[in-house]
């Protein structure tokens, strides 16, 4: 006997799910309109939440940020960052190569085998 | 850190709004055993004063081709949750953001800062923010040794309104 599986065709999106909580002694609260009302408004893929409303467009320039704070814009111009958020930046680098070294090592392995 | 290469881009925020801007990471496949399947980075911005307006100049460091990105303009009693996608040489921003109103926000009843005990779940990171500061709340994780747990603690007031946001799954057929 032969079996034949259909695949279905999925397409994964993300959504954004978003409340307003707070905190009472004991628990996280969620207020009870939150529930019903504001959680179920985001049920939109982020991409094609831009697609079916229509966007507005903000140029993007290339740039860098340097560990003097300094953040070179696509225009020659500086502007300036805080000592905290180069400590975000390199804890970003960070967790990125992390990630890719972790990647890199699973997939030689499986070369291996 | 030597530099880092990245795009930037600019929004000014009229006064008396705050935006924070959060990018969306997605895990590879194989790595989901490690790590959530997406998690959310703060973008850091440098800031330029006119008059009652404030430019912010956001940087995306690293970007692939394509960058979700999460908009919240926190207000007076509401946050406007908005969405864009970075790719080449353009934010595209939708045109109709999601307000969510505050119901307990800026309570005049003075409230005092307490510790709570509050273990945040790595495999389901769920992102909370002050509304009137902007500040992301983030459990300080200690070792409980006698439950040999790790455990979180953090302040906060109780009884008043923060934000909380989670990216997820959407599975469609097409």
């Amino acid at each position: 006997m032969s079996s034949t599986t259909v695949h279905s065709n999925t397409q994964e999106k993300t959504k954004i799910v978003a409340s307003e909580i707070y905190f009472t002694e004991k628990t996280i609260e969620v207020p009870r309109d939150a529930k019903t009302n504001k959680l179920n408004t985001l049920e939109n893929g982020i991409t094609s939440y831009i697609q079916e409303q229509g966007s507005l467009e903000i140029p993007a320039g290339n740039g860098m940020v340097n560990a003097k704070g300094e953040m070179v814009l696509q225009n020659g111009n500086v502007a300036h960052v805080t000592p905290e958020d180069i400590r975000t930046l390199a804890k970003y680098d960070k967790e990125r190569k992390e990630q890719a070294n972790k990647l890199q090592a699973k997939e030689q392995a499986e070369t291996v085998r | 850190m030597d530099q880092i290469q990245g795009k930037h881009f600019s929004i000014t925020d009229p006064q008396g709004v705050n935006t924070i801007i959060y990018r969306v990471n997605k895990t590879d496949k194989k790595l989901l055993d490690e790590y959530p399947k997406y998690t959310v980075q703060r973008l850091i911005y440098a800031e330029e004063l006119n008059g009652d307006l404030k430019k912010k100049t956001f940087f995306v460091d690293e970007p692939k081709a394509e960058e979700e990105l999460v908009i919240l303009s926190f207000g007076k009693d509401r946050v406007v949750v908005n969405m864009g996608v970075l790719a080449e040489d353009k934010v595209k921003i939708a045109k109709r953001p999601i307000p969510i109103k505050f119901d307990t926000l800026y309570s005049e009843k003075e409230t005092e800062y307490k510790e709570f005990k509050y273990t945040p779940d790595l495999k389901r990171p769920i992102s909370i923010i002050d509304p009137e500061t902007g500040e992301e709340v983030k459990p300080i994780l200690y070792f409980d040794q006698e439950t040999n747990e790790v455990k979180g603690k953090c302040k906060l007031k109780p009884y008043k309104s923060y934000f909380a946001f989670e990216i997820r799954d959407k599975k469609e057929d097409i």
